[in-house]
């Protein structure tokens, strides 16, 4: 069983950034935590872009790590992404940042959503977003 | 104040840029039914300088950020060194302005409408920050505890229970009237 890294930050968002100066400082930009409808009738809803930024940290060697969504009244799942590498430095202590940039994301109700990381087969964290 | 610390940031891998894999039971939705990112209510920042505050164990960093209501001062250090009646009229000013939709101009009838709104709220006032027991502690402790902590304090509670007022305008012009003696009637009841 890989050794699941520990999450530091899990923030959805409207875009990320790297300072052009320093490229490894990152600025959120539209932090997520509710998205409304704009249009009647307003599901199934299509969310053009959405990102999960991640910074993990003890982590250990390589392993994958995905994006996945569930609507929490049913448990269904909704939209997973592909799995990226993640690979770790020699140093557990590193923070890492993770981006995903997913898009065209279909909510089929409004409610609450669990937007969850898994790491190598397994649920690591997990942050709510409501639908309305 | 010469030795300055700068954020190292972290490394970050590229961005993983993909399309959401949409489970086949959920329906694809139309690209005319779009949604909107509706954003998050942020209260004003609370600017302390650290530096300068007596003790720092107590303070609570993510409290101490939050004052001035959205539109008004940020920080807190200004609003302390205003005069009561610019207070008041700021106060007066949003009060008037919220009840009757419009901004008034006279600054006699903006502080005539801060200071009935605070013989009105007087007695609820004291009930909302004294009982407090950080506010308390502050106070009335064996030792008192850090004054930053307190007025983030207050602020939080105060936030969650007025609108349509500038609380960070409000706590300052508390403080001018005196904490203790606002709080000194309630000293004995212990908290509630």
């Amino acid at each position: 069983m890989a050794i699941k890294p520990v999450v530091r930050y899990m923030l959805l968002s409207d875009d990320w950034r790297l300072d052009p100066v320093n490229n490894q400082r990152v600025t959120i930009v539209g932090l997520i935590s509710n998205i409304h409808a704009l249009d009647d009738p307003p599901f199934p809803l299509l969310y053009k872009e959405m990102c999960v930024f991640l910074a993990l940290t003890d982590g250990h060697g390589q392993g994958e790590g995905k994006i996945a969504c569930v609507y929490e009244a049913s448990g269904q799942k909704i939209f997973e992404t592909r799995p990226r590498a993640i690979t770790f430095g020699p140093d557990p202590l590193e923070v890492l940042g993770v981006p995903f940039r997913i898009r065209d994301i279909s909510f089929p109700h409004a409610g609450l959503y669990s937007v969850q990381f898994w790491y190598e087969g397994e649920l690591v964290e997990e942050r709510p977003l409501r639908l309305r | 104040m010469n030795k300055r610390g700068q954020n190292e940031g972290f490394r970050v891998l590229d961005d993983f840029v993909c399309e959401a894999i949409r489970d086949p039971a959920v329906p694809q939705a139309p690209p005319n039914k779009r949604g909107q990112n509706e954003g998050v209510r942020v209260l004003g920042e609370l600017s302390f300088d650290i530096a300068a505050a007596p003790e720092q164990d107590d303070v609570n960093p993510q409290r101490s950020r939050e004052l001035a209501q959205g539109g008004d001062l940020s920080d807190f250090a200004v609003l302390m060194r205003m005069p009561v009646d610019a207070l008041e009229e700021r106060i007066g000013g949003e009060l008037v302005g919220t009840s009757l939709g419009m901004k008034p101009t006279d600054p006699a009838i903006k502080r005539s409408a801060a200071r009935n709104w605070w013989r009105s709220h007087l007695g609820a006032l004291r009930g909302v920050i004294c009982n407090n027991r950080i506010v308390r502690e502050h106070l009335f402790g064996p030792s008192e505890k850090d004054r930053n902590a307190a007025i983030a304090t207050i602020f939080d509670v105060m936030t969650a229970t007025y609108t349509g007022i500038p609380v960070a305008c409000l706590i300052a012009l508390t403080c001018h009237y005196g904490l203790d003696k606002l709080c000194n009637d309630c000293k004995e009841t212990g908290p509630g």
